[in-house]
């Protein structure tokens, strides 16, 4: 299992350094990427039947420093191999967006296996010294990307992006500084409920904490930065991974909730509620009034971070698991739709054809699009249907106020989701042009086939694919 | 047992969906057809030897909840079940006999798979299944329609239903911790919220029938195919929300304002339908109010028989699926002229096909008119009479324009359309019917007829047909405009949020302060390195000033 | 005798190589063969050094140990890898080497002394000659020979250094106090409360915090450095804080540690001035060196915000932090000369754009140091950042807070260089980079990767030889 585990977070680099050395204009980078990340699906899957036998107990440790002293420790358990199997795919999918000339892209390519390795770093790590690594680690590739492969051209929003990310990582190390003042050497996750730390650091720590997770989710009013850059980005690849970001966040709040909330983090779960279904709404009415599906897309997935959040927040441990299989299927729809959204949108361009009715023309991606679209809305056609619902009644038990906040924004994003949808199907009468746009090729429409599979095969069983 | 046949319907609709070649698909429809008219048999069968089984497994567990699959037979769900299962298989018949379809077998997929989820809605036990179910029938009705401009609001409004009652459904498993419906009760006795779960949970029940200030969404199916239409006002969302108010009702019945909501709903819907049905020039509009108008009925016949499904309302449900068959063929014999005023102007060339139709429609309202009248006592008579005379006076004033016209007609010619085996089936049938019915004791269904008959010779209501040419009534919109004004002044205020808050507040306010405090250190810093005489002195004096307090501050400590 | 003449042969070395690059002739010592001589001089003497480690080189008033012999390894390394890279610049530019291998000698013989030092007299001559050395480095090398304000402004200050160095000499000499380290500090233990003695101490740090570019002084430091020749840059950023911190470390444990209480505000309203003033003057320029002499300024100030404890383990982080401060800035200063148009060196932030597309290797090792700079991970900066913070945060959480919205304030300024390097587009031609210069970037890399792999040898080894200047 140690192995196995070692082996696993060590392919995002190997993978870096065959890229760093492939041909430069060839598409073996590409190959090398696609390749690193299915090796990196099948050792998840590998692990999944592994943790079963050996349990979530199972801990992996190295000592990196003695002075001071810092243990890094690595472990598997079913939530986060369901994430990590999640946001691979995801970042599959994103490649398989790529269009020949990105495929092409080494600096590309090795900046996604780079942030690739830090977000699976980040979901294994379970001690505070390595989560906050990985943490602070993954904004330098992502920062690279958006700026040298996501034509975003105003720069003071890539600094925006930069230094709000920034503000959180250093959040976080004043948080683990000040533990570590209180305890010399690595704490395990789970165990920084247990440390004995005076208030005022309590507060710090607490604090930095929330404020580092929060930043990245993001909360309004601090939601800025990943608004503005998702807006932007036309590369589906980017636009995937940048939209992984606020996953580090929530899975922030995720490991350092296990033991904190029933009694420090109390007193922030109110502010964090009421904000977060401020801007739930605030999101779900902006995505309402955007003429763009992308930007409807992204308010989806905002909110559904902000669910998932509450969801933590307020609820027990036991509905963890609900909270898995939803996150692990809202990241490969949203992933699916991002692709799938700006191949129409590039279909588009290339025949010159409204946006009004583009997916007429395009009918194998037109289904597709139907089928994810309708999936996100929550239709039951995944897991993540019936998680949502467990979840929602469970918000509905603890808040019904937010409860009720929390179902006028998704329906109304769902209903924003489904009229965009209509607007790209809807061809208007008057129209005497036809249009010729290409379709997505049998090799996408195999590969989006198989995901499709993945997903509604989940609706019956969400571990199906553990053996 | 319904299970069994739950699984056959959805194996079959699965196998019948299969995109083959036009011949093999004719072969495909018709194997089709006679399966769904085997299984048809042996699920009465069944019902008759008073099967009840139960059939549960679980379906998913995690600590949050365990789902759990119930189909559940018994003679009660056998007798929900069979008039939509009847209707499905009418549906599938017509499909195989006319020319309704290019590929027949997709259209049976749909109708079967549609029958399948509503066996599974009508038998679950599982707020999750149920839930799923519903969702499964309103995207099958989206592939029904299938035309993109109509189901725009249907779906729409069908959505928001749909959220709607999953709200609603987690508020109740949010009190009784529990994915099974039986625990309602237990909601009941602890319950919060009522008067919120009834208004919510009966406004998603109202806005799937397309009941008053819903029916934008079915009034918007006037488009499609009327085999199409038909499906979905009979077998479709509706028969959802009747299920849930059969399944809901002793909950939601909690609420204060529970009886008053269905009401109004109900006579507001039954108004507007007769003006649709008055004043509309469109055919299928019309068939679309006169079918809105009877769900109205049906909904208060239910309330007032405490929502328990009998063989009264099986026999009400076919008897209006048979009278738009009958319009089905009426408007086959206008040779599908949409609108009224078109087929006023054509010249009758077939007078025992126009007379078809008319017994046709005179036997469908007599056969209501019984069941109506069997009903008559145990139930609200004040609505069963304003439904008669609305819904006969509609439907004669329709029949007297198109088929009891002047001869002032323009010459239009009509193609002459084959007198087809399956009406001529329904015809006798029907006529049995009317002949039955006329020898019956009521009196009020011989009332019922007779005005219908007169209403359709009564001259002077021809004058109405003035209606159909004020193209401001035609075109009027009120709902849709103000859903449309509804969701501008959301967009409106998302917007105005996006200026106010991104804009305005983050973007010019606090970064751009952060920005000015970051210009205003950068310009301080500049001035005092620009001036190196001046920059200079003020070092050494602060050089000066941080010696002499740190020697000052060291010796307190010391001291 | 003979035996001293032997200890002192790195130094001799030295001296030779000043005199060989002083009077050589330019038609015979070229370019070339002027910087091979110079590294193979430096080798020899970096091998003496490490021989004789143990060894006093002038045996009354210096002092050998594992302390001394670490930071003067440093000190050659930086002195090599400067002289390695400058021969580029001068080698392209055509221009003569021989005065600025000369100045390299002088600061390394300098250093070592500075660095070996027990005797307050040779700090303080060592002290002048560096700055000295310094100024003639500047002087000699100003980019454009209209820059003079610059090199006034740091001559001035020199002056007032050297004014209150000697000040210090003579107030102490009046008070008939003798200068080397052991007896100085029990006189020192004797007269804590002398304000005049207190002044002259103070006079001797305001002179390192000269030397080392510190806020309030750092006038000259960072204006000279924008008006200067690349060489003279990478000199400035690296060699003097080996040596300076070195001396500062053994000057403050073995002398001033009675006066710790009374210099504890000084030094710590220095470090935070100079974080501060160094995060927003990087800020303010759009020179790429100003904004790495401005970044180094901050970075030195966050040094001397836990080396003023002067306990055991504060000087472990800090000597980690300099440490990794010294390879990321020797890897900016690589990549600097790495970057050229039309044999144009470039200094102007606005002349990289687009460099990442015509150089992205060169461009790909700017990112990884300037990251590292900022202590992000997992580059090896974070080690530094790291050691030094978890230190901060046990002493003061409010100092913490501040050196990180410093940080914060730094990071914009470094981000401009990347962006400026990746997201600006620019039809600009880059000459093709040397050879020389990938390898010293490799290597500084390789070095980085390996240590951040596995710190041990920093952390523990290291540490164990910094140690031995408590014993």
């Amino acid at each position: 299992m140690a192995s196995l585990l070692f082996v696993f977070l060590m392919l995002p680099l190997l993978g870096c350094l065959f890229v760093l050395f492939s041909k430069k204009d060839g598409y073996n980078a590409f190959n090398v990427a696609f390749f690193t990340l299915c090796t990196g699906i099948l050792a998840i899957l590998k692990l999944f039947s592994e943790s079963r036998i050996v349990g979530s107990d199972f801990l992996y440790s190295y000592q990196w420093l003695k002075h001071p002293n810092v243990v890094f420790t690595f472990g598997v358990d079913i939530f986060s191999l369901l994430l990590l199997l999640g946001v691979y795919i995801s970042a599959v999918i994103g490649l398989v967006g790529l269009s020949s000339v990105q495929r092409k892209s080494k600096s590309l390519l090795l900046l996604v296996l780079y942030f690739i390795w830090n977000m699976s770093g980040l979901l294994v790590v379970r001690d505070i010294i390595s989560f906050y690594l990985f943490f602070a680690g993954m904004q330098l590739p992502l920062f690279m990307l958006i700026g040298s492969h996501a034509n975003i051209k105003k720069s003071s929003t890539l600094s925006l992006f930069f230094l709000f990310n920034l503000v959180g990582s250093l959040l976080l190390l004043i948080s683990i500084l000040t533990v570590y003042r209180y305890n010399h050497g690595s704490v395990l996750l789970s165990h920084i409920g247990i440390l004995d730390i005076p208030t005022i650091p309590q507060f710090i720590v607490l604090s930095g904490v929330c404020t580092a997770f929060v930043l990245r989710i993001p909360i309004w009013p601090l939601h800025n930065w990943i608004s503005f850059i998702s807006s932007g980005i036309k590369n589906p690849l980017i636009y995937i991974l940048t939209n992984l970001l606020p996953l580090s966040g929530l899975y922030g709040f995720i490991r350092f909730g296990q033991v904190i909330i029933p009694t420090e983090l109390n007193a922030f779960v109110p502010i964090i509620e009421v904000f977060g279904v401020l801007t739930m709404m605030f999101i779900a009415l902006i995505g309402l009034s955007h003429k763009n599906f992308l930007q409807k897309l992204f308010s989806y997935s905002t909110i559904s971070y902000l669910l998932f959040l509450l969801s933590k927040l307020l609820l027990d441990d036991k509905y963890q698991m609900n909270m898995a299989y939803s996150l692990f299927i809202f990241l490969i729809v949203n992933a699916s739709l991002a692709v799938l959204d700006l191949f129409a949108e590039n279909a588009r361009e290339e025949a010159g054809c409204d946006y009004r009715g583009v997916l007429v023309y395009i009918p194998r991606l037109s289904k597709l699009f139907a089928f994810f679209v309708l999936m996100a809305v929550g239709l039951p056609m995944s897991s993540m249907f019936w998680n949502n619902f467990v979840l929602i009644s469970a918000l509905f038990r603890e808040s019904f106020v937010t409860g009720l906040w929390v179902m006028a924004a998704i329906s109304l994003i769902g209903l924003a989701l489904i009229y965009e949808l209509y607007i790209m199907r809807d061809v208007p009468n008057n129209t005497v042009q036809k249009y010729e746009l290409s379709d997505i090729s049998d090799r996408k429409l195999i590969f989006f086939a198989g995901i499709t599979l993945v997903l509604f095969l989940s609706f019956f069983n969400p571990l199906w694919f553990v053996f | 047992m319904i299970a069994y046949t739950t699984f056959l319907l959805f194996f079959i609709g699965i196998f019948s969906g299969f995109k083959l070649g036009v011949k093999v698909d004719r072969i495909l429809s018709f194997v089709t057809f006679t399966s769904l008219f085997l299984i048809f048999g042996s699920f009465c069968e069944s019902w008759l030897t008073g099967d009840e089984q139960t059939m549960s497994f679980m379906w998913n567990s995690s600590p949050g909840g365990d789902i759990k699959i119930d189909i559940i037979s018994n003679p009660y769900n056998y007798g929900v079940i069979f008039p939509f299962f009847m209707i499905t298989l009418l549906n599938v018949a017509h499909n195989q006999i006319f020319r309704y379809e290019e590929r027949r077998s997709a259209f049976n997929s749909l109708a079967i798979l549609n029958l399948a989820a509503l066996m599974m809605i009508i038998t679950s036990n599982n707020f999750v299944q149920l839930l799923s179910m519903v969702f499964v029938v309103d995207i099958l009705a989206l592939f029904i329609i299938k035309d993109v401009n109509s189901y725009k609001r249907y779906f729409l409004l069908n959505m928001t239903a749909d959220m709607m009652l999953f709200m609603t459904f987690a508020v109740i498993n949010s009190l009784v911790d529990s994915l099974d419906i039986r625990q309602i009760l237990e909601y009941k006795k602890n319950g919060y919220h009522t008067d919120f779960i009834a208004i919510c949970g009966l406004t998603a029940v109202f806005m799937k029938l397309g009941f008053f200030a819903f029916h934008i969404g079915v009034a918007s199916l006037k488009q499609i195919r009327l085999h199409r239409l038909q499906h979905i006002l009979f077998v479709s969302a509706p028969v959802t929300a009747i299920v849930l108010l059969l399944k809901f009702h002793a909950l939601w019945s909690d609420s204060a304002y529970y009886s008053g909501y269905i009401d109004v709903m109900c006579i507001a819907t039954m108004a507007l339908s007769f003006y649709g049905c008055v004043v509309l020039d469109n055919f299928k509009s019309k068939v679309i109010y006169w079918q809105l108008m009877f769900w109205a009925l049906f909904v208060e016949l239910l309330k007032f028989n405490g929502f328990v499904w009998s063989e009264l309302f099986t026999s009400l449900l076919l008897d209006m699926y048979l009278l738009v068959c009958a319009l089905y063929w009426l408007y086959y014999y206008f040779n599908r002229r949409l609108l009224i005023s078109q087929m006023m102007r054509l010249v009758a060339k077939d007078a025992l096909r126009q007379d078809c139709a008319f017994v046709l429609t005179l036997s469908s309202v007599v056969l209501m008119a019984n069941t109506l009248a069997i009903m008559y006592n145990n139930t609200n008579r004040y609505y069963i009479w304003s439904f008669a005379v609305l819904f006969v006076f509609s439907l004669a004033l329709m029949l007297n324009q198109v088929i009891f016209a002047p001869s002032r007609r323009k010459d239009l010619k009509m193609n002459v359309l084959p007198l087809h085996f399956m009406y001529l089936v329904e015809l006798f049938g029907l006529s049995a019917v009317l002949w039955y019915c006329f020898h019956s004791n009521e009196i009020s269904v011989f009332g019922v007829s007779l005005a219908f008959i007169v209403f359709c010779c009564i001259h002077p209501l021809q004058k109405l047909s003035v209606l159909y040419r004020n193209s401001r009534l035609q075109n009027l919109d009120f709902f849709g405009a103000l859903y449309r004004t509804l969701v501008k002044s959301l967009r409106l205020c998302g917007k105005i949020l996006w200026l106010l808050v991104d804009r305005l507040l983050m973007e010019k306010v606090i970064i751009g302060i952060i920005k000015l405090l970051g210009k205003g250190n950068i310009r301080l810093f500049r001035t005092l390195h620009q001036s190196r005489l001046g920059g200079g002195f003020f070092v050494l004096i602060l050089l000066l000033i941080l010696i002499w307090i740190s020697y000052q501050q060291g010796g307190q400590i010391n001291g | 005798m003979i035996e001293n003449l032997v200890y002192l042969s790195p130094l001799l070395v030295l001296l030779i190589g000043i005199l060989m690059m002083l009077v050589s002739d330019k038609d015979y010592i070229n370019n070339s063969r002027c910087f091979r001589i110079a590294r193979l001089v430096l080798l020899i003497s970096f091998f003496l050094v490490i021989v004789f480690y143990n060894k006093a080189l002038l045996p009354m008033i210096t002092q050998g140990s594992h302390f001394t012999l670490l930071f003067e390894c440093l000190l050659y390394l930086c002195a090599f890898v400067v002289l390695y890279l400058s021969k580029k610049w001068f080698m392209s530019l055509n221009e003569a080497g021989n005065i600025f291998c000369c100045g390299i000698f002088a600061a390394v013989l300098c250093g070592c002394l500075l660095i070996e030092s027990h005797n307050l007299l040779l700090t303080v001559v060592m002290c002048v000659l560096f700055m000295l050395n310094n100024y003639i480095l500047l002087f000699n090398f100003r980019k454009k020979k209209e820059y003079v304000l610059s090199t006034k402004t740091y001559m001035t200050i020199m002056f007032m250094c050297w004014a209150l160095l000697i000040g210090a000499l003579g107030i102490l000499y009046y008070l008939q106090f003798d200068f080397s380290y052991n007896m100085l500090r029990t006189d020192l233990d004797v007269n804590q409360n002398n304000p005049l003695v207190f002044a002259s101490m103070a006079a001797i740090v305001v002179s390192f915090v000269f030397l080392l570019g510190l806020a309030p002084l750092h006038f000259g430091f960072t204006e000279a450095l924008g008006e200067t020749i690349l060489p003279v840059i990478s000199y400035f950023l690296l060699v003097p804080v080996v040596a300076c911190i070195g001396s500062f470390i053994q000057f403050n444990v073995y002398v001033l540690s009675p006066y710790y209480d009374k210099l504890k505000f000084f030094y710590e309203a220095v470090a935070l001035l100079s974080i501060g003033i160094g995060a927003i003057g990087a800020c303010s320029v759009q020179n790429i060196r100003k904004i790495f002499a401005y970044g180094a300024v901050s970075h030195l100030g966050l040094l001397m915000l836990i080396l003023y404890h002067f306990t055991v383990k504060t000087v472990d982080s800090s000597f980690v932090y300099l440490f990794v401060y010294l390879l990321a800035m020797g890897g900016v200063c690589s990549t600097l000369f790495g970057l050229k148009i039309k044999g144009e060196y470039l200094e102007m932030l606005h002349e990289f754009c687009g460099a990442a597309y015509k150089r992205p290797y060169v461009a790909a090792m700017m990112t990884v140091f300037i990251f590292s700079l900022l202590g992000v991970p997992p580059f090896l900066g974070f080690l530094g950042t790291f050691s030094v913070l978890s230190r901060l945060a046990v002493y003061n959480l409010y100092e913490l807070v501040y050196v990180l919205l410093m940080m914060l304030v730094l990071a914009y300024a470094y981000i401009q260089v990347i962006r400026t390097f990746y997201f600006e587009e620019s039809k600009a031609v880059f000459d093709r980079a040397d050879k020389g210069i990938y390898t010293t970037m490799l290597f500084n890399a390789v070095l980085m990767l390996v240590i951040m792999v596995n710190p041990e040898y920093l952390v523990e080894d290291f540490v164990l030889m910094i140690e031995t200047v408590f014993e």
